[in-house]
């Protein structure tokens, strides 16, 4: 018998408890599309160079991507020239004020018509992040990883004084190559 | 087989002789004589995939004939010295008389005794009274001096042997003799005679019987009677006493007495002998004396230690081999003494009863065998005719107790015998009439005519015939006519004689030599007793291709008989792992399968390049041991062969060398060189220039080989390749430039140093390297380039460990066994600083070793590439494959294990610096199993060990945890603590709570929950009879445990998957399994191996898991052994088996290609019924590769547009095959986000 009122009273409080979180769920909800439509209106006018940055990069993803598919053999990731390891400081940057090409990147192999620059990209080996199922052993060659990070940047086609692209977009996706 | 015995016998042993007896009887002999006393299920030293498990059986007749306990083997009618009234002697010339007769009379008076002690067989006292004409003692008289001579009476007391007691069987305990008191008979009766003291007696029975025309000389000390019960009194005579008559004398006489020529060698007990030498003994026949008196007296000798150590071994002789029958039955019992791999039985040849036949590896039924042995003595006639048919009819026995067990059993029966046998006839007709020479005569019902009998007869009708494994070179199309080439069931006939001669053996040299060359002409006619009984008996053993052992002094039995047959099918097969040099396919993508074939245990290395479609191109690149083979005999010299000096204690009472040596004899430290000298059975070193050819073999060398010379032939230099998996090594990546972000190795710069050393000019021209170890002794580095240097030798390591059999190598009698037999590691390595390439090694069942070499430059090795060899009391056979990783503590490590066998109870992990060897780290398992090869894990990607995982042979799974930099702080977790001892992680047990023992190496991931999982498959595959499938086998299991660092309870904690069908379609057969759910919080999943009765299954079947499950993703894939239920039958078959990795259950796509449309879809999956009894359709979980037993595969990926894998995989068979699987699932864009 008092086992039974004990569930009871605990049904009440979970009653509240949910009402509550759909509640702050509605709330966050039309706050989050009042931003999204303000945000729109003010980068209409940038549309067309944000989306041939957009273009550009997926390009430059999708090269990639092809590349480590394709590969019999993949180089090594020396941090170098647009191979890394991942989060090597020695990467290039391309979010944030401080922008830096690190230790090198790749070309994408064709122009964008009307893009101030090519695409270029640079891809991680994600020895970090083993995925499921992948061997843990340590003193043997490394495992082929098949997980990758691949980073591209593609611009719009206005510049700035410099000559360098107004707009960048800078897109990355998590790649399985086997 | 004691070469140096036979080669005393036959003393022009020729290059022919030694292969007719060697190829038949040193091949029976060796096993048991250099295999040493085995524990119950000892690690083979033969290829599990190739022995027959099946024991020969031997059948023993022993001669229990009264002559048999004559104290005399002289060379006349039944070996006994016989008086001839009529000249009033025993000599014939200078030779004793023969007698041909063969009968006692009134002319002829038999003398068989030297000790006369009454009668009373059981007693321990003689078998025979003095009769009216025979069974006489000889009088000790100086005329008669030779009867105490070994030079003439080869059963007597030979200063130069030393006499052992009888072995410790059959429930006996036999110490050395008491010289005062020694026994008379080791197991019969309380007689005793001291032999220290003047021996004087005048009863019946206990005189020397003597004839007219013998002289009692002056001075003896005698009592003589006019017949057997008269009285006498004793008296010094003070003349030489010429008997005109009959006598009965009693003669004072010194029982430790013995004579030899003058000048003889004596031994080194005989250099402080002061006692007189002037010839005091006549020879037969001789006027003057020219026998040389000892006695063997404290006063005759200035050293009393040397007198101690004569009279002891007088003693031994006196009671453990003084007879004819303790001779033969101590003989036996040693001979057999450390032999298990049998079923012996025994028969006394005047008892023909039936032979119970008595499994020696059983300690009952071996007490029995050697109680039997050890008591058969009797009297009679020597029927030996009668006792072979015997034994071949036990052979022909079908009750539930025959012999015969087995439609492949080797049937063996050995006569021991004096030969002197009484010839019946009417048992079988001319058998051998008309089977060529030198097999035919025209007699009919020889012993010659029935053991052919026996040899051509199918012995067991109701058996399947053909089963039998003939002799090794029976393949060729001309077999030798000395090889037992019958594949049907038949005996095989040995006869041990004590020394006598036929009218042809030992008399006719040529022919004993080689009756294939110079065939006798066999005797036609055969008289009681008489010498061609015995050449009878060399034909009888000729017919059925077995041998005549004869032993010339009765202690010779034991060195001359040691075992039976033990042939292992010559064929070509392979049992190690494939290696390949990508992992995925490239234009150079290609196999490296080892194989052996063990005809003449010759290796092979092959590499085979895979084809655009991912199959195995049928021919090979290069073949390492064909390009071994084509080096010239004078370039030999130019093999980099290299060696370790012995090992010297080290820290932490380990064996540690740390000098490279190159293997040439002047290199070599003199115990290398003394192990090179050995004889097998032991004995005196061969000389050592002997010792440099057999180094010279070693090195390759074929000017020794037979039959040009007397080592054994080879078909190739490179030795048999059996358990080591190849290890190719080239340019990989072992990820350590990730090192400098480790906390470890941070600030050090060595990941930076790591890239420079991979982009060095000397690591990027060094050429690709296969590294295998072979039974020839060595480890092999070779270049695995496809090139024209493909398959060349660059180096070659001879482990210490190995030394102390190398010399079996070069035996024609060469017995299998393992010399570098384990896989080793080759891996990058940073040494003092440095970064390098080394090759770790291990000796397997061939060792107790573990050494390691610098292979960063393998074209150019040196001596000082020899890094180190390390050993360690607690070190058993190290077969698990050592690993080279780096360490918390900023060094490299590597770690091995004890292995199996090391005699400690604790097994010990080593953690060795790859640098000069010394210990860095230990840690003992209390209570373990024998250890298997060490797993270490990186947890946090940064190459750096956290922990080390084993299994053992017990079912119990370590794990040791690498914490910090101190290595003081290196241990289990506080979870699988005891106190301060280790527990097991997990214990692997089958249903019924029986341990299952883990030889497999473990593999490791983390599962799609992100939690470290082990995994691991358990059986046993490396014991003598572990290819022995029994009526209810064990079930052995797979498992994938779940590590949280706490004790895993038992299978209750795990999920339990099962096969739920074996089907066969389109010709292939496939299984398929459960897809149970493993709920949270689970610790793990489980399979056990075999198709349950409850799902219409056989039920266990012997299935086990001995090699590595290879973790892709979401498939565990591991290979399966199930050993040939007949055990007439090679090898067995495996399951390869493709599991999801996360809960053990099926996948849910086909990963098989069944209907080879080059999809892998529903079309082929199978219909089974599963466990609520439903029909489903479910994609299968296991293949039958049927190429019979198989290793883990190489997966080759990357074949076609789909990506598919190509699974290659050697089967012991020998073939390489491959099977085609879909490639990897879920390939593409895992996320995508914008960053800017």
């Amino acid at each position: 018998m008092h086992h039974q009122h004990y569930c009871r009273g605990r049904q009440d409080g979970a009653a509240l408890i949910l009402a509550l979180i759909f509640l702050l769920l509605m709330t966050l909800l039309s706050t989050s599309s009042m931003r999204t439509s303000t945000m729109q209106e003010r980068m209409s006018g940038n549309m067309r160079d944000w989306n041939l940055g957009f273009q550009g990069a997926e390009a430059g993803l999708r090269e990639a991507e092809q590349y480590l598919l394709g590969a019999n053999v993949l180089p090594d990731f020396n941090n170098a020239d647009g191979f890394y390891q991942i989060n090597s400081p020695e990467r290039p940057v391309w979010v944030g004020e401080e922008t830096s090409d690190g230790a090198g990147f790749i070309n994408y192999p064709a122009e964008i018509d009307g893009a101030a620059r090519r695409p270029r990209y640079y891809i991680e080996k994600l020895s970090s992040i083993r995925p499921a199922g992948s061997s843990t052993e340590t003193g043997t060659p490394v495992e082929e990883f098949y997980y990758f990070r691949v980073t591209a940047a593609g611009y719009g086609g206005a510049t700035e004084n410099d000559g360098d692209p107004l707009t960048a977009v800078v897109l990355s996706s998590v790649y399985r190559s086997r | 087989m004691n070469t140096k015995a036979m080669c005393l016998f036959r003393p022009a042993a020729t290059a022919h002789i030694l292969r007719s007896a060697v190829s038949v009887f040193a091949l029976a002999v060796l096993p048991f004589v250099l295999a040493g006393a085995p524990a119950r299920a000892e690690i083979s030293q033969e290829p599990l995939v190739l022995t027959a498990p099946v024991n020969p059986n031997l059948i023993l007749g022993i001669d229990d004939s009264g002559s048999m306990d004559g104290e005399l083997l002289m060379p006349a009618n039944d070996g006994a010295l016989w008086w001839h009234t009529g000249n009033q002697s025993f000599a014939d010339g200078s030779s004793v008389n023969f007698n041909p007769d063969g009968s006692a009379n009134d002319t002829w008076k038999k003398y068989v005794y030297l000790f006369p002690n009454g009668t009373g067989l059981t007693d321990g006292r003689r078998n025979y009274a003095d009769s009216t004409h025979d069974h006489y003692a000889v009088p000790p008289v100086p005329a008669f001096a030779f009867a105490r001579s070994p030079e003439f009476n080869s059963a007597y007391f030979n200063p130069g042997e030393t006499y052992s007691p009888w072995p410790d069987v059959g429930g006996y305990t036999f110490n050395g003799a008491v010289p005062a008191s020694a026994k008379t008979d080791p197991v019969y009766g309380s007689v005793t005679l001291d032999l220290t003291a003047d021996s004087t007696g005048s009863d019946q029975n206990h005189v020397f019987r003597m004839f007219a025309g013998m002289t009692l000389p002056s001075g003896s000390y005698v009592c003589i009677k006019n017949g057997p019960g008269a009285a006498c009194s004793w008296t010094t005579l003070a003349a030489d006493e010429l008997l005109l008559g009959d006598r009965w004398v009693g003669i004072r006489y010194f029982p430790a007495t013995f004579y030899v020529s003058s000048g003889a060698a004596l031994p080194a007990a005989y250099e402080s002998y002061t006692g007189d030498l002037t010839p005091s003994g006549h020879s037969p026949g001789a006027a003057l004396p020219d026998l040389v008196r000892y006695e063997i007296k404290p006063g005759n000798f200035s050293n009393s230690a040397d007198y101690d150590t004569a009279i002891q071994n007088f003693a031994n002789w006196f009671t453990y081999y003084r007879k004819r029958h303790l001779a033969t039955r101590g003989g036996i019992a040693r001979s057999f003494d450390e032999s298990s791999r049998l079923y012996a039985g025994s028969f006394r040849i005047n008892s023909r009863s039936n032979v119970s036949m008595r499994d020696l590896s059983v300690e009952s039924e071996r007490q029995s065998f050697f109680q039997e042995v050890l008591t058969s003595v009797g009297s009679g006639g020597t029927p030996n005719r009668e006792a072979l048919y015997h034994a071949g009819q036990q052979y022909e026995r079908t009750d539930s107790s025959a012999p015969i067990t087995y439609s492949c059993q080797q049937n063996f029966t050995a006569l021991f015998t004096d030969g002197f046998s009484n010839p019946t006839s009417g048992l079988v007709d001319n058998e051998d009439g008309t089977a060529g020479s030198p097999f035919e005569d025209t007699a009919s019902g020889t012993m010659a005519d029935i053991a052919m009998h026996f040899y051509q007869k199918n012995l067991r009708p109701d058996l399947p015939a053909g089963d039998v494994i003939s002799q090794q070179g029976c393949a060729s199309a001309n077999p030798d006519p000395w090889l037992d080439c019958r594949e049907d069931l038949h005996m095989v006939t040995f006869g041990i004689v004590l020394g006598n001669k036929g009218e042809i053996y030992l008399e006719d040299e040529a022919a004993t030599e080689d009756p294939y060359s110079n065939p006798p002409a066999w005797p036609l006619t055969f008289p009681n007793r008489h010498p061609s009984a015995v050449d009878d008996l060399w034909h009888a053993t000729i017919n059925s291709r077995g041998d005549m052992l004869s032993a010339r002094r009765p202690s010779e039995i034991s060195d001359k008989f040691g075992s039976v047959l033990n042939n292992i099918a010559g064929r070509v097969a392979s049992a190690a792992a494939v290696a390949t040099n990508s992992t995925r396919l490239g234009s150079d993508t290609a196999v490296f399968q080892a194989a052996f074939d063990s005809s003449n245990w010759s290796g092979e290395l092959q590499a085979f390049r895979i084809n655009d479609d991912g199959s195995v191109n049928n021919s090979s690149v290069w073949a390492a041991g064909d390009e071994l083979d084509a080096i010239s005999e004078a370039n030999l010299w130019s093999r980099n062969i290299l060696t370790a000096a012995p090992p010297a204690p080290a820290g932490g009472s380990s064996l540690l060398s740390t000098t490279g040596r190159d293997f040439v004899w002047h290199e070599l430290a003199t115990s290398q060189q003394e192990a090179l000298r050995q004889q097998a059975g032991g004995g005196s070193l061969v000389s050592e220039a002997e010792g440099q050819a057999r180094l010279d073999y070693l090195r390759g060398s074929r000017v020794n080989e037979q039959p040009g010379g007397g080592m054994r032939k080879r078909d190739s230099r490179l030795g048999d390749i059996v358990n080591s998996d190849p290890q190719f090594i080239y340019q990989q990546d072992f990820g350590y430039l990730l090192l400098d972000q480790s906390a470890a190795f941070s600030g050090m710069g060595v990941g930076a140093s790591y890239k420079a050393y991979r982009e060095s000019a000397a690591y990027q021209s060094r050429p690709p390297m296969v590294v295998v170890g072979a039974n020839d002794g060595m480890l092999h580095g070779f270049d695995a380039s496809l090139g024209a240097a493909g398959g060349k030798e660059l180096f070659s390591f001879v482990p210490h460990s190995v030394y102390d059999n190398l010399y079996e190598l070069t035996l024609p009698e060469y017995s299998h066994r393992f010399y570098v037999d384990g896989s080793a590691r080759v891996a990058d390595a940073l040494l003092n600083g440095t970064w390098r390439s080394i090759a770790v090694g291990v000796a397997g069942a061939g060792g107790k070793s573990v050494f390691a070499l610098d292979v960063t430059t393998p074209g150019t090795m040196t001596d000082s590439d020899v890094l180190w060899e390390f050993s360690h009391p607690s070190m058993g056979y190290t077969m698990g494959q050592p690993a080279v990783v780096p360490l918390p503590n900023k060094k490299f490590g590597v770690v091995v294990t004890s292995g199996y066998e090391s005699g400690a109870t604790d097994g010990v992990i080593w953690i060795l610096d790859p640098a000069d060897g010394s210990i860095i780290f230990s840690i003992a398992l209390p209570n373990s199993g024998g250890l298997g090869a060490p797993l270490v894990v990186d947890l946090d990607s940064d190459r750096v060990a956290d922990r080390i995982y084993v299994g053992d042979t017990e079912g119990n799974v370590w794990r040791v945890d690498l914490v910090s930099g101190n290595t003081s702080s290196w241990k289990p977790p506080k979870g699988l603590m005891s106190g301060t001892k280790p527990v097991p992680l997990f214990v692997a047990r089958d249903a019924a709570g029986q341990r299952q023992a883990i030889t497999s190496p473990l593999s490791s991931a983390f599962n799609d929950k992100g939690r470290h999982a082990l995994f691991f498959g358990t059986g046993s595959f490396y014991r003598v009879g572990d290819n022995l499938v029994p009526a209810s086998p064990d079930v052995d299991s797979f498992y994938g445990l779940i590590d949280e660092g706490q004790v895993i309870s038992g299978r209750a904690d795990l999920l339990e998957q099962e096969i739920l069908a074996e089907v066969s379609t389109g010709g292939t057969r496939v299984r398929g399994v459960t897809d149970h759910d493993l709920p949270d919080g689970g610790s793990g999943w489980f399979i056990d191996l075999l198709w349950k009765g409850t799902y219409g299954g056989p039920g266990p079947a012997g299935e086990r898991v001995v090699s590595r499950a290879a973790i892709r993703g979401d498939r565990v894939i591991f290979a399966t052994v199930i050993p040939n239920p007949d055990p007439c039958a090679f090898g067995g078959e495996s399951w390869l088996m493709e599991l999801n990795t996360f809960d053990g259950g099926r996948l849910d796509y086909a990963v098989f290609d069944l209907n080879n449309d080059g999809n892998f879809d529903e079309n082929d999956w199978i219909t089974v019924t599963d466990e609520n009894g439903n029909q489903v359709r479910v994609p299968p979980s296991g293949i039958a590769p049927d190429i019979n037993i198989i290793k883990t595969p190489a997966i080759i990926a990357g074949i076609g547009e789909n990506q598919d894998e190509v699974k290659v995989m050697s089967g012991s068979s020998g073939q390489l095959i491959r099977i085609s699987e879909r490639g990897g699932v879920g390939i593409g864009r895992q996320s995508w986000r914008q960053l800017r």
